[in-house]
């Protein structure tokens, strides 16, 4: 058994950890480094699973692809058995990308400038540019049917599809990602984000927990059809 | 007892984007009450008719179940609904609950037609393990389906909301306080971290949940100043301009970064951004009336111009806030 435990890395850190170096891939810290830093999470967590699923991914995937999203949201998802309640605290997340698995956020992402790359480690939300490791697990927690993950893998292999639902409040309801999926699916389906962004102003007026994957995509069908 | 409070403290609320729908029936609406609740095994408590605000941040519960009431006049499907669909309302009352911390939603799905009187029940059974922060109960009236034929002036396809009630806000935890309004004020030995670029005197780490200022503590004489509390005299001239060089920076900083931090719902990455936009939006569009619309607005900007569009607006705008050639003034006035 693993002695590293889930911890939550205090937003005062920020100013101290994230530094050139670090963001760039030259330099690591020892958990036990990370100390001063760090407070106990709500649960007890063995990270021994998680270790070991981040180890797959970066053996598996293609580095720089969404093919890491699909791959990991699932393993990820498992391997950290948390409540919501705990996976609320951007804490956690902050600790496990800078602190165990910042390999993963650099597989996934490139260094292009050190701040977007600094909002991966650090930003709480499902935006593509917030914590790497919180965001994939948040996908797979508002998108998986228990234990099948089908959807999660879908709608992370379209990586353009899944930034642009999941930095909206339709992207939390499983039943739109779903008819969202089944409708882009389509060989002949449109350009994706001008239709996204007309979807979200129809759904301002809807009662999204009313909808259901089927009509998703007769809303969807019947925008395609007038943007012509 | 939980403590029911009617009023909303703003500061340190979760960020949560609130659309007015501008109902036509919006005076005869659905009206939504929580009855009572009871906390693990604990005995049942009555709250009373017309609470807002239920505080339960002092209670360290594992279960808890809500009985909610929502009382849907009649004369509703009269309002939503076209003459020839009113006999049978194609219409289902959504019961939601939501917290927007821990993304959870929770709904009861009740067809008008099973409704015999105008009152709904119902009993709402949570885990704390599923809830942080705080949490929203509402109702809303939806469309089952399409409408065969569309009536002019009603709402015609399936999922369109058509009523909807007030929210009541569930505190889970207590709202987070944070010292200063937007911002954290830490002495730090700049010399002590490589962290800190040599030769600063402050910087602003915006990135997090609370911004936090950190200052130079090894500088002595600027320390003086700035802890200073005298009211007149020099120091005092020279603290305000001190601050009003720190805040011009730290202002646009937060300013521009609220604007970038706001996502296509409005909905911001941190807590604080949402408190400085609100501060903000208002002067950059006086002649918008509500935040939903100036929201709106500052994305189109923001997807149009980009974020340097912002910025020479901003700068003007952060000086007269700042008061920094009144300061000068002051200054050149105290050295006579």
């Amino acid at each position: 058994m693993s002695g590293l435990r889930l911890a939550r890395l205090v937003p005062e850190a920020r100013a101290f950890v994230l530094t050139p170096e670090f963001v760039r891939g030259e330099r690591a810290y020892d958990p036990d480094e990370l100390a001063q830093w760090c407070d106990d999470a709500d649960e007890d967590v063995d990270l021994e699973p998680f270790v070991a699923s981040v180890e797959e991914v970066l053996a598996s995937a293609e580095p720089g692809t969404a093919k890491v999203d699909a791959l990991a949201a699932p393993k990820i998802h498992r391997a950290l058995p948390i409540s919501r309640r705990t996976a609320a605290d951007p804490g956690i997340w902050r600790f496990l990308a800078v602190g165990v698995a910042p390999g993963l956020v650099r597989h996934r992402w490139p260094v292009r400038t050190l701040a977007t790359t600094r909002r991966r480690f650090w930003a709480p939300g499902m935006r593509h540019d917030s914590n790497t490791i919180g965001r994939l697990w948040w996908i797979a927690e508002l998108t998986r049917n228990g234990d099948d993950y089908g959807l999660t893998r879908s709608v992370l292999e379209s990586s353009n599809l899944a930034t642009l639902l999941f930095v909206r409040r339709i992207g939390h309801h499983r039943p739109i990602v779903a008819g969202f999926v089944r409708f882009f699916a389509r060989a002949d389906a449109p350009a994706v984000e001008p239709l996204v962004a007309r979807f979200s102003a129809v759904a301002s007026t809807c009662a999204l927990d009313a909808l259901d994957a089927d009509t998703v995509v007769a809303i969807l069908s019947d925008l395609a059809f007038a943007g012509r | 007892m939980a403590e029911v409070r009617r009023k909303r403290a703003r500061r340190g609320r979760t960020v949560r984007r609130a659309r007015f729908v501008p109902f036509r029936h919006r005076d005869r609406g659905l009206a939504i009450d929580v009855l009572r609740f009871e906390l693990d095994d604990g005995p049942s408590r009555d709250i009373a008719s017309g609470t807002t605000t239920l505080d339960l941040s002092a209670h360290r519960f594992r279960r808890l179940s809500l009985d909610v009431e929502v009382r849907v006049p009649r004369t509703v499907v009269s309002y939503v609904l076209p003459e020839t669909e009113r006999s049978a309302p194609p219409l289902a009352l959504l019961v939601v609950l939501a917290c927007p911390s821990t993304r959870l939603r929770r709904v009861r799905r009740i067809p008008l037609e099973t409704l015999a009187e105008e009152t709904a029940s119902v009993r709402l059974e949570l885990l704390r393990s599923e809830l942080r922060g705080e949490v929203e109960i509402s109702a809303v009236l939806a469309r089952i389906r399409n409408a065969a034929i569309a009536a002019p002036g009603y709402a015609a396809h399936a999922a369109a909301k058509v009523a909807g009630s007030a929210s009541i806000d569930l505190l889970v935890d207590p709202p987070v306080r944070r010292a200063g309004g937007y911002l954290e004020i830490r002495y730090e030995s700049f010399s002590k971290s490589p962290s800190f670029e040599p030769g600063t005197l402050y910087r602003l780490d915006c990135e997090t949940d609370t911004p936090i200022l950190f200052i130079d503590a090894d500088d002595a004489a600027v320390r003086q100043i700035l802890d200073s509390r005298g009211r007149r005299g020099l120091v005092a001239r020279a603290r305000e301009v001190v601050f009003d060089a720190i805040g011009q920076v730290v202002w646009l900083r937060l300013y521009m970064s609220a604007i970038a931090g706001a996502d296509e719902d409005g909905t911001c990455a941190y807590g604080w951004q949402d408190g400085v936009l609100r501060r903000l939006l208002p002067k950059l569009y006086p002649d918008l009336s509500d935040h939903a619309s100036r929201l709106e607005q500052l994305c189109a900007d923001r997807a149009d111009g980009g974020l340097e569009s912002f910025v020479e607006r901003l700068e003007a705008l952060v000086q007269t806030e700042v008061r920094l050639s009144d300061h000068v003034r002051a200054v050149a006035k105290e050295l006579g």
